[in-house]
């Protein structure tokens, strides 16, 4: 089975990954340069996974989505999921790895994030005190 | 019943979980019980293929069995060190814990998605059976 990744950048540092067909012990590795290479070179903010083309996952995809998480997360960036088929939902919900991810219904809830963001980041940028 | 028999070798895990799912297709079972038995499948595939055999080249093999009127039955096995996967997690000391842990997780789902699963060991054989209700 085959993996085919595609990548947005929606606006600067927010990315829409979107892998399509298998993740399994074949095909990981393609997600995961492609996570790696963005995180070095695309100063990230916002990652998000667009699983609505991936039909199968096994626990190495599993693997290489948690630790995407986890070094984005280092780089002060985040990485949500959405549109997850069912049989993948259900392999996140057992291993009980679906509470420590924000998962979208569609791309209108990811704009209404990303909004969200900026307008706290504007916020925070209002509250600094005033250099002279 | 159908065997198919392979070196333990990634190469070989394409052709060994073909030779399953190409059976259970013929089948025409609800979409989720493809995927559940191919998963499990490659969970244990992949734990004899990178720890069965340590140095030594060995084999794995894989028994297809429809009962009607039971189910699926799938036997794997493999002529590697002695490894009962449902007791143990792979014993790789290099990596940290939350890898570690992560590894641990084929096992995991293994016993969630299949109906049944046990482990044997005869002289130098460990076979371990799959059984998934149609």
């Amino acid at each position: 089975m085959a993996l085919t990744v595609t990548t947005i950048e929606k606006q600067s540092g927010i990315f829409i990954v979107s892998p399509f067909g298998s993740l399994d012990s074949n095909t990981y590795d393609i997600l995961e340069d492609k996570i790696n290479y963005l995180i070095s070179e695309g100063a990230p903010k916002v990652m998000m996974l667009d699983m609505g083309g991936m039909h199968y996952i096994s626990s190495i995809g599993v693997r290489v989505i948690l630790k995407a998480k986890k070094d984005l997360s280092r780089h002060g960036a985040t990485l949500v999921m959405m549109n997850l088929q069912p049989q993948i939902k259900k392999v996140f919900e057992i291993i009980n790895a679906l509470p420590s991810f924000r998962i979208f219904t569609d791309i209108q809830e990811l704009d209404n994030y990303l909004t969200e963001i900026q307008r706290r980041t504007i916020e925070q940028e209002q509250d600094k005190p005033f250099r002279s | 019943m159908e065997i198919m028999r392979l070196p333990a070798r990634l190469e070989s895990l394409e052709p060994l979980l073909s030779f399953v799912i190409e059976r259970v297709e013929h089948l025409e079972l609800p979409r989720m019980l493809t995927f559940d038995i191919r998963l499990v499948m490659e969970e244990i595939l992949t734990n004899i293929i990178h720890y069965a055999y340590s140095d030594r080249e060995g084999d794995v093999e894989v028994e297809y069995k429809l009962k009607s009127g039971s189910g699926l039955h799938l036997q794997i096995r493999d002529w590697g060190r002695p490894f009962n996967p449902l007791e143990h997690e792979p014993p790789d000391l290099t990596v940290d814990l939350e890898d570690r842990e992560i590894g641990g997780l084929g096992i995991y789902l293994t016993r969630q998605f299949a109906d049944d699963v046990r482990y044997r060991r005869n002289g130098h054989e460990n076979t371990l059976e799959l059984f998934f209700r149609l």
